[in-house]
């Protein structure tokens, strides 16, 4: 009974997440658990930082360029970190996992609190696509659980 | 002779106060602080970034943008290796223009790096012609204002450059009358160029340092300084004073 509820719950986040408007590909459903996943994963650590620092998380992306969706699964570089935040995403809690999108996180102080929006992106080729997660009082940065097809997305150290 | 001292001094009074209503015009600082729409000072340390108008329109800090010595008081010091700092608040009325708004932004900015595509102010939905409303880059140090009618768009360059590590002033407007673009440096003679696609009043969102859907490949390194917002622009039937009153000699201007 249990395994089919869990069945029946990912079944749900598997077809709420289908008409992202994401092109079709054989790593996609793949790719939408993952999300899934590492957004939980996500959610869970911010809840703990935030409760020990009183602000959240800035993970920034652990890639170059947004991978394509076509590639296999790559290690995640939990070390990388901004220079003005001690934490590094493994500081941070999060798991050694391997992954076929690109993560980040911005955090933020505004007038109407704090939050965070989680971030995931994706190539199709020299198509990138986005999808953007908020936790907070800033819901317009939200995507309502749909990757955006975006203009750029180049994570490059060095400038342009 | 006493009985004359005091109509004299009232005869007195009433020249004095009738030649300041004549002869003085309405000075250029109160025009200023009347079509306003926003302030940022930008001499908060952290945190939001607060509105100096009833508008209310506070930024949000997104990823910890820093504070140094600005151009008055402190400025906001945005780093590019620090992921991506910017600031920014929702889309509202009093920061959305369509094609039949007169409207001026003007800022100081002092660069920190000479490469790459920096928003200095952007409300757009990202790079496409078609999204953007209106928005000001540093494109290797080329200031551009740029204006889209949902379509496309139009872009003014600058007759000079941004400099690293020296503030420059930036005033770009739309002005209905001529229906053109116009983007000065410093005190310097304004560029226009006739705007062929008019700005749009879309749903984007507003920022400081970031241009929403083009994650990571524009982003700031600098410091920007009294960031202002207008709902009227320079004319060129007064040389442009609005501006140069906004440069202020190279001193800056506050509401």
């Amino acid at each position: 009974m249990a395994t089919l509820t869990r069945l029946i719950i990912l079944l749900f986040a598997v077809s709420s997440f289908a008409q992202t408007g994401l092109p079709s590909n054989k790593n996609r459903a793949k790719l939408i658990a993952e999300v899934i996943a590492v957004r939980d994963s996500i959610m869970k650590c911010e809840a703990v930082y935030f409760a020990k620092y009183g602000r959240y998380f800035q993970g920034i992306p652990p890639d170059t360029i947004a991978r394509d969706i076509s590639l296999t699964l790559k290690q995640f570089d939990r070390f990388v970190k901004p220079t003005d935040q001690a934490e590094s995403w493994a500081d941070f809690g999060l798991r050694d996992i391997s992954v076929l999108a690109t993560y980040w996180v911005d955090a933020y102080d505004g007038p109407r609190g704090h939050g965070y929006v989680m971030n995931a992106s994706i190539a199709y080729g020299t198509d990138v696509y986005t999808l953007s997660q908020n936790v907070g009082p800033e819901t317009w940065r939200d995507s309502n659980l749909k990757f955006i097809k975006t203009s750029i997305v180049q994570w490059s150290s060095e400038r342009l | 002779m006493r009985r004359f001292i005091f109509p004299i001094l009232l005869l007195c009074w009433a020249v004095c106060a009738f030649s300041q209503i004549i002869i003085r015009p309405l000075s250029v600082s109160s025009t200023l602080s009347n079509s306003i729409v926003a302030h940022w000072s930008l001499d908060e340390t952290e945190g939001t970034r607060y509105d100096e108008t009833d508008n209310n329109n506070d930024l949000t800090d997104y990823n910890t943008v820093g504070y140094a010595t600005g151009k008055i008081g402190n400025c906001a010091d945005f780093e590019y290796l620090n992921g991506m700092e910017y600031l920014g608040c929702d889309d509202n009325a009093s920061l959305s223009f369509g094609p039949e708004e007169n409207f001026c932004i003007a800022l100081w900015w002092n660069a920190e790096a000479s490469a790459g595509n920096m928003p200095l102010v952007a409300k757009t939905d990202g790079d496409a012609n078609s999204n953007i409303e209106y928005r000001i880059l540093s494109q290797s140090l080329v200031p551009k204002f740029t204006t889209g009618n949902g379509t496309n768009a139009t872009t003014v360059k600058a007759a000079s450059n941004f400099v690293v590590g020296t503030w420059v002033f930036v005033c770009a407007w739309y002005n209905t009358t001529t229906d053109s673009l116009y983007i000065q440096i410093n005190d310097g003679t304004p560029n226009r160029v006739v705007a062929t696609y008019e700005p749009h009043d879309g749903t984007d969102g507003f920022f400081l340092g970031y241009q929403k859907n083009t994650y990571y490949g524009y982003k700031l390194d600098g410091q920007m300084d009294e960031v202002s917002i207008f709902n009227r622009c320079p004319v060129s039937s007064n040389g442009f004073a609005m501006a140069d009153s906004l440069y202020n000699g190279g001193l800056g201007w506050q509401p």
